[in-house]
């Protein structure tokens, strides 16, 4: 293995991780917000690139309070969420319209858990899927799911969510799939 | 003509400062540092089935020489790290005497640490885990295999600011990087 492939995998999962801490994450499958991304994994490419980043409540809560001082609105986002899961993966040969199918699905059944669509985008053979979950006034989760012919990026956060904080967040830190969120503004 | 032996007894440097120095230097290395390998990690390679690993090398190094290291890297990177946060660094090589190229890392499991970051590609795999008491990140553990070896490396002490730093720093280093491909849908 070469230094530099071991950099640029540690570098992925460095700011994957990074993100997971500056909006940190947790496997609450009770939380509102929750969505299983489990299913990514199926459609993996066997020697393709597999990254995931899943923070539990407690690592959340230790990574916040140093977190902030270094990024304030890192801190304050951290402090409301419950769980953050990211993925992304290499897809196997031709799974592509297979994934698709799965995503529109999964999309079907959030809608019917009471999840909103609000976005959907497509360019090319990019399909970009934002979902949002509300309870009353409070935005309670975000899922994005990112499907092209090669990679899938699956991202749920759950948890007390400031939308625009969040989105000036990942436009900061460039994290992957949530550069798809609407702002207010 | 008998020459004249010219050995006489040594009587030390006549600068004290020159033995004691190599000494202090000794005694200071000799509690510093040690040759075991990351603690608990061992054992769970050993449970890893169908695959026995060797251990290559092993360093263990106190928490004071870390600081020591990390003001110095500090100083050339411009990241301010806290001092007397690390404990112990724990570093083991290992050598994969059998067991194949399999994926390794998706049934270890370490006592007492929790794995957040999973990263495979093709046979190369990286796992990073963490361990946390009493409100404290205490501990964190990075695995790397490439199908032959394992390096592992276990950071002991309040790493809560120290991972902050760190992971912040790693963030804006590298995520402009990384591939996007939600930025091609929005061209």
């Amino acid at each position: 293995m070469s230094f530099r492939s071991i950099g640029s995998s540690v570098g992925t999962s460095a700011a994957l991780f990074a993100l997971a801490f500056a909006i940190p994450a947790a496997a609450l499958a009770g939380s509102p917000g929750y969505v299983d991304g489990s299913f990514v994994s199926d459609y993996a490419r066997e020697d393709g690139t597999f990254v995931e980043v899943h923070l539990d409540e407690q690592l959340i809560e230790l990574l916040a309070g140093p977190a902030s001082t270094y990024d304030e609105a890192a801190g304050e986002i951290a402090a409301g969420l419950e769980s953050v899961r990211a993925m992304v993966v290499e897809l196997r040969e031709g799974a592509g319209e297979e994934v698709l199918d799965e995503v529109r699905g999964l999309q079907a059944r959030l809608v019917s858990d009471g999840w909103q669509n609000v976005a959907r985008v497509r360019d090319g053979s990019d399909h970009v899927f934002v979902m949002l979950k509300s309870e009353g006034q409070d935005l309670v989760g975000v899922t994005v799911l990112v499907v092209n012919e090669s990679e899938l990026v699956f991202t749920n956060v759950a948890g007390r969510i400031d939308l625009d904080q969040l989105a000036r967040l990942a436009e900061s830190y460039e994290i992957p799939g949530l550069d798809a969120l609407p702002r207010s503004e | 003509m008998r020459a004249r032996a010219s050995w006489a007894p040594w009587r030390g440097p006549r600068n004290p400062a020159l033995l004691a120095a190599p000494l202090l230097a000794l005694v200071t290395l000799t509690s510093c540092v040690g040759f075991s390998g990351p603690r608990g990690l061992e054992r769970a390679f050993s449970e890893i089935d169908g695959a026995k690993v060797e251990r290559v090398v092993g360093l263990s190094v106190s928490g004071g020489l870390v600081d020591r290291a990390l003001r110095l890297a500090g100083n050339e990177t411009g990241m301010k790290f806290e001092a007397g946060n690390v404990d112990r660094v724990q570093l083991g090589v290992y050598q994969l005497v059998s067991g194949g190229n399999a994926p390794l890392l998706d049934e270890l499991q370490v006592d007492g640490l929790v794995p957040f970051v999973k990263v495979r590609d093709g046979c190369e795999e990286v796992r990073i885990f963490a361990g946390h008491s009493g409100g404290r990140l205490e501990s964190l553990a990075i695995v790397v295999h490439d199908g032959a070896d394992l390096v592992a490396m276990r950071i002991s002490g309040d790493l809560g600011p120290l991972a902050a730093e760190a992971m912040s720093a790693a963030l804006r280093r590298h995520a402009p990087r990384a591939r996007h491909p939600t930025r091609l849908a929005k061209r």
